[in-house]
């Protein structure tokens, strides 16, 4: 298991050549099956993003991808807008399907081999990552204890595996 | 809690949300399923015939800010929060056409902020200035009032009316049974179980 926290800032460097291609500076979510799908390598205009098929490790000095070839741009309304800051997930605001605002999310809990998400951090609370509903804009929504969009709440509160 | 007589039914009646009208309005319409805003409640739509929230009118968010001709009626709200009002998904927003938005629409005019409360013993209580709703079901539980200087709290605190579920209105006026007098709270705490032991008076004894 790793948090996503520990990852950011670490240099992201290419298998084939050595080569550093920038810093890690975010992750991109897929909610449905509730894996990070890319990870982001630099800021701003520069950022790339590297599929998680290319990732070949994170460990805890480096991120490892097999080519700078395999850098892209962002696809899409939704990468776009990630990459470019407007759609946020640490410190993004957590929002329950409730209406009711739990806190900044501090972190994402995942494991480094498969990209799962196993758990979000907010307000020291782990969220099992079932209650994850959405990545947006405005808000990282996630199920209610008492959810009202049904999914199951028995993950709820429980700390994820050390 | 001592003293209180456990009523099997409504155990979770002191967990229940409670927000004035006043304070929903402003709160963000977040999607769900995309976790976007979509809007902004511009200010929420009621009718005392019916005793609940019919829905929301809306404002644009950001640059744009301004009045939107789309309304969001209660039945595609999933959920009013503290923090937001929550929908599955933005579309439920694009409602212009439906009998509801219409009835939402024809509500809007209608106010029964500033109506005076009249008792039907011919006492007159105050002038609403909020009404209060149950954020679960968008029920509408009783008004805020500035009562009348007799009636009056510490220090011209606001005192909280509960309501039958549903009661005459004429326009002007607001016609409620003077036995509401006991349950008039001043604090917003407890208010939600005195709308319930009012109600169930109401209901169970012919007084």
């Amino acid at each position: 298991m790793m948090r996503l926290r520990e990852a950011m800032g670490l240099s992201v460097v290419a298998r084939d050549t050595a080569e550093t291609l920038g810093q890690l500076h975010g992750a991109v979510v897929d909610v449905a099956t509730r894996h990070i799908v890319a990870l982001q390598v630099g800021k701003g205009h520069k950022a790339r993003l590297a599929d998680w098929s290319s990732v070949t490790g994170v460990g805890p000095d480096a991120a490892v991808v097999d080519s700078g070839a395999s850098l892209r741009a962002g696809r899409g309304d939704r990468e776009e807008r990630m990459v470019k800051g407007d759609i946020a997930l640490l410190g993004g605001r957590v929002l329950t399907d409730r209406g009711d605002v739990l806190g900044a999310l501090d972190d994402v809990e995942f494991d480094e081999e498969s990209g799962e998400i196993q758990a979000l951090v907010c307000a020291g609370v782990s969220i099992g990552a079932a209650r994850l509903r959405a990545v947006g804009g405005y808000a990282v929504v996630v199920a209610a204890e008492q959810s009202v969009s049904g999914g199951d709440g028995s993950a709820s509160g429980e700390l994820g595996p050390a | 809690m001592s003293g209180e007589v456990e009523r099997p039914g409504t155990p979770h009646e002191e967990d229940r949300l409670l927000l004035r009208a006043t304070e929903v309005a402003g709160l963000p319409v977040v999607s769900i399923n995309e976790g976007e805003a979509v809007a902004d409640v511009k200010d929420v739509v009621y009718n005392p015939d019916q005793g609940h929230l019919l829905g929301f009118t809306l404002n644009k968010r950001g640059f744009l800010r301004g009045p939107m001709k789309a309304v969001l009626p209660m039945d595609s709200v999933a959920a009013i929060g503290r923090d937001a009002v929550m929908v599955t998904d933005s579309s439920v927003c694009d409602d212009k056409g439906s009998p509801l938005a219409d009835e939402v629409r024809t509500s809007a005019g209608r106010n029964v902020v500033g109506n005076e409360v009249l008792t039907d013993t011919g006492r007159r209580l105050g002038t609403v200035t909020d009404i209060v709703v149950a954020a679960d079901r968008g029920e509408v539980l009783g008004y805020e009032l500035q009562g009348d200087s007799k009636l009056q709290g510490q220090g011209g605190r606001p005192l909280f009316l509960p309501i039958p579920v549903t009661l005459a209105v004429s326009g002007t006026a607001l016609m409620v049974p003077a036995t509401v007098e006991p349950f008039i709270r001043d604090d917003l705490s407890g208010f939600g179980a005195a709308v319930e032991e009012f109600r169930a008076q109401l209901s169970g004894s012919s007084s």
